[in-house]
């Protein structure tokens, strides 16, 4: 708030010239108002007005008001020199304001209490010194000051002061509320304040009621507390400007012997209320302020519990009232209106934990010491979560414990990711070790009976042993691609290729026992090729694997648009419906640990995220003949033409 | 001749240890089953002296084959024979009524040897 705005050339321009405009037509006024001494008025606006400007717009605006102040002074009877001379003052009066203030960090929304004290200290009494000391010097050089020297100093002085007290915190204000639109029901109460204030000034100021001044206080108190910084400045500008126009006319009756000492009692009065609702709409703008940074860290601290799933929750031992934070409520299942117990909170948590959980919370309540416990829970859906809660025992001060802190996380996917990371090594093991173990096996028959067993069966284990080596190599690959593909971003290498081609290829040099056959049209296609190929051979040994000797096997490429479809059909006993879904996902076992290995392929799960990278995805379906048909969609990647025809030559 | 039904899904691991097996003397391969229910199967039909098994196996598993056949053949040799270290396998058969657990690859010395010993029992 202390740096100013910046301006091009012509926004200067135009602010320049509405300054001097504002300021010679108020100061015109002003002078028009005077009371005694032809230059000196109770409430001088033009110096807020020159403060307000130099603050906003910065103290290149100088200019401007010194133009101004010249122009006001020359055009109401003072000589070109007069003028000039209290221009100057003027000019350095703004100039000294704004410096001092910006030093000093000023803030011209002024928010805190300390603003309104620099505003008053350093804008109004200090600055304002230099205008009455040069304004009342230069008359008194020039020989046209009629009063004592001393109180006419005190009068210009008060006037500025006043001005500055009254005039530049509504124009600051204005400002600083320049975008904010009211809403009608603000606008009417501000039209009904302000018609309310404006009576009650008239009464006083106007109506002779002058003894009875205290009844505008409530009313600029309404102002302050509905309308904050804005409602101070702009209720003080209505009274100064009516009492003002009072003192002026006479109809504040003051006993004082001169129109000067009138002039300084309603001033005073003026300004000390106005500093007055200042330092009430600071206090309160300072209140707003902590309450808006309370109720913005509350978010954040709300937010962050709910991305890390971190509830929080205090326990009160001597009333027994419980605080939980709104993740915790999450975290438990529990609607944020309920009011909470032990027993509500039990409730949730699985039977068979309860007890652990009662007795590290009594351990620690006898101990004094920090603990750390981990449960399940219910959610009212079903299923279970993990639950870690730490907590310790805040004594009062004297010892005695006071409160019982802590937070709680829901851990079910560290939890599960640990298992996982156990299931992995054990599944990887396991994966590896039977094709390790038969050409163990293999080599084992070779060496010690080698010269029994026949020249084709030896020739045949030996073939055995060098698939057994490839299988192996193959899952060593697969799972390398799967790490990778966890890793980090991998995009695609996408070319133009042969997809018939790379099919035919692939699949027959995967054939094995069974019967192998390749459908479709020769296709061009955008894609990476090395990728497509791990794609389709996982599918094929994943056939292969899960189907009976000899089962026939169909390789299917389809063009649907710019789409293509790859499905590998098989004849063997199809996949069961719950299983459709975690065949694709890595080392899945679910609960069957020890069972089936349908979902322990590291192969589908590759085929799922190969095929994921490609912007596609994986599926299976039964086919007619009630066999597993596992489809692979790569979708925007046929291109229109194929270059040049490709013939399939390749047969089962 | 100790008489043996061998068990695995795996059909090239099942075809290596029948080789190995068989290469000894003293020990045959009556059977190979693919699954457990299979294994079942055979051994009703055959009667064999002793049944390696593994036991990750589609259909009905190896387990409940072993925890199956123990109930039924208490003089049966029992041995699950499996490619995971996972001690919690290696217990759950043992529970189940296994005589000898092993690992696939490893102590291949001992499991025949355990086969041989079958008839001394």
């Amino acid at each position: 708030m202390t740096e100013e705005i910046h301006l091009t050339r012509s926004q200067y321009l135009l602010s320049a010239i509405a300054v001097a405009a504002a300021y010679v037509v108020t100061g015109k006024l002003g002078i028009s108002l005077s009371v005694a001494h032809g230059v000196i008025t109770p409430v001088w606006a033009p110096t807020g007005i020159a403060l307000a400007a130099l603050l906003v717009f910065g103290r290149s605006m100088w200019p401007a008001v010194a133009a101004a102040a010249f122009l006001t002074n020359v055009t109401s009877g003072a000589s070109p020199y007069v003028a000039a001379g209290i221009a100057v003052g003027n000019t350095l009066e703004a100039v000294a304001g704004a410096t001092l203030l910006r030093r000093a960090r000023f803030r011209i929304d002024l928010g805190r209490v300390r603003d309104v004290l620099l505003l008053v200290g350093l804008g109004a009494g200090v600055s304002t010194l230099v205008s009455a000391t040069n304004g009342v010097g230069v008359l008194a050089l020039a020989g046209v000051n009629r009063g004592s020297i001393g109180s006419e100093w005190l009068l210009w002085w008060f006037g500025d002061a006043a001005g500055v007290l009254l005039v530049t915190p509504l124009l600051l204000l204005i400002f600083v509320n320049r975008r904010t639109r009211p809403t009608r029901l603000r606008l009417l109460e501000a039209l009904v304040l302000t018609a309310t204030l404006s009576v009650a000034c008239g009464v006083v100021f106007l109506g002779g009621a002058w003894r009875y001044p205290y009844l505008i206080v409530p009313l600029l108190l309404w102002a302050t507390l509905g309308f904050r910084q804005l409602g101070a400045t702009a209720g003080s500008f209505l009274v100064g400007l009516i009492a003002t126009w009072g003192t002026v006319v006479g109809t504040v009756p003051i006993d004082v012997s001169s129109g000067a000492g009138r002039v300084e009692v309603t001033q005073t009065l003026v300004a000390a209320l106005a500093i007055g609702m200042l330092v009430v709409g600071a206090t309160l703008e300072e209140g707003d302020a902590a309450k808006r940074e309370a109720e913005h860290t509350a978010a954040r601290l709300s937010e962050a519990q709910a991305l890390t799933h971190i509830g929080s929750w205090e326990s009160d031992l001597s009333t027994g009232s419980v605080t939980w934070s709104d993740e915790l409520y999450r975290i438990f299942w529990i609607p944020k209106a309920t009011e909470l117990s032990a027993r509500r909170f039990l409730e949730r948590v699985h039977p068979e934990d309860r007890p652990r959980l009662k007795e590290a919370g009594r351990r620690a309540f006898r101990d004094q010491r920090p603990f750390s416990v981990e449960y399940r829970i219910i959610p009212p859906a079903g299923g279970q979560r993990i639950v870690h809660t730490r907590g310790r025992v805040v004594d009062d001060g004297s010892g005695s414990p006071a409160r019982l802190v802590g937070t709680a996380q829901d851990v079910t996917e560290q939890r599960q990711a640990e298992i996982l990371r156990a299931d992995i090594l054990s599944i990887v093991s396991h994966e590896l070790r039977t094709p390790l173990a038969a050409i163990l096996n293999f080599a084992m028959t070779l060496s010690q009976k080698g010269d029994e067993l026949g020249r084709e069966t030896a020739a045949h284990m030996i073939g055995q042993v060098g698939k057994q080596a490839r299988r192996i190599d193959r899952l060593l690959g697969d799972l390398l691609e799967i790490d990778r593909l966890r890793h980090g971003f991998v995009a695609p290498a996408r070319e133009p290729t042969d997809v018939l081609e790379l099919v035919s290829q692939v699949a027959y040099g995967n054939r094995g026992d069974h019967a192998i056959s390749v459908e479709g049209e020769p296709t061009r296609a955008n894609l990476d090729a090395p990728k497509i190929g791990r794609i389709i051979d996982n599918l094929v040994s994943n056939a292969v694997k899960h189907t009976p000797r000899g089962t026939p096997i169909t390789v299917r490429l389809q063009r649907e648009g710019a789409d293509l479809l790859i499905a590998v059909d098989d004849d063997g006993p199809g996949i069961p419906e719950e299983y459709r879904t975690s065949v694709f996902e890595l080392f899945d076992r679910g609960d069957k640990a020890t069972s089936d290995e349908s979902g322990t392929g590291i192969g589908l799960a590759l085929v799922a995220r190969l095929s994921a990278l490609h912007g596609g995805y994986a599926w299976v379906e039964d086919t007619a003949a009630g066999g597993a048909s596992v489809r692979v969609l790569l979708p925007e990647c046929v291109l229109s033409e194929p270059r040049e025809p490709v013939l399939t030559t390749v047969g089962a | 001749m100790v008489r043996i039904v061998i068990a695995d899904d795996d059909e090239t691991y099942l075809e290596s240890l029948r080789g190995v097996i068989e290469a000894q003397s003293g020990l045959a391969v009556i059977g190979e089953a693919r699954d457990g229910l299979e294994a079942i199967e055979l051994t009703e039909q055959l009667g064999p002296d002793a049944l390696v098994i593994d036991p990750h196996m589609p259909r009905l598993d190896g387990l409940a084959a072993i925890s199956r056949l123990r109930r039924d053949y208490p003089s049966l040799c029992l041995i699950a024979l499996t490619g995971d270290p996972a001690p919690t396998i290696h217990q759950a058969a043992s529970a189940a009524g296994a005589d000898g657990v092993f690992l696939k690859g490893e102590f291949l010395e001992k499991l025949l040897a355990r086969l041989a010993a079958v008839r001394r029992d």
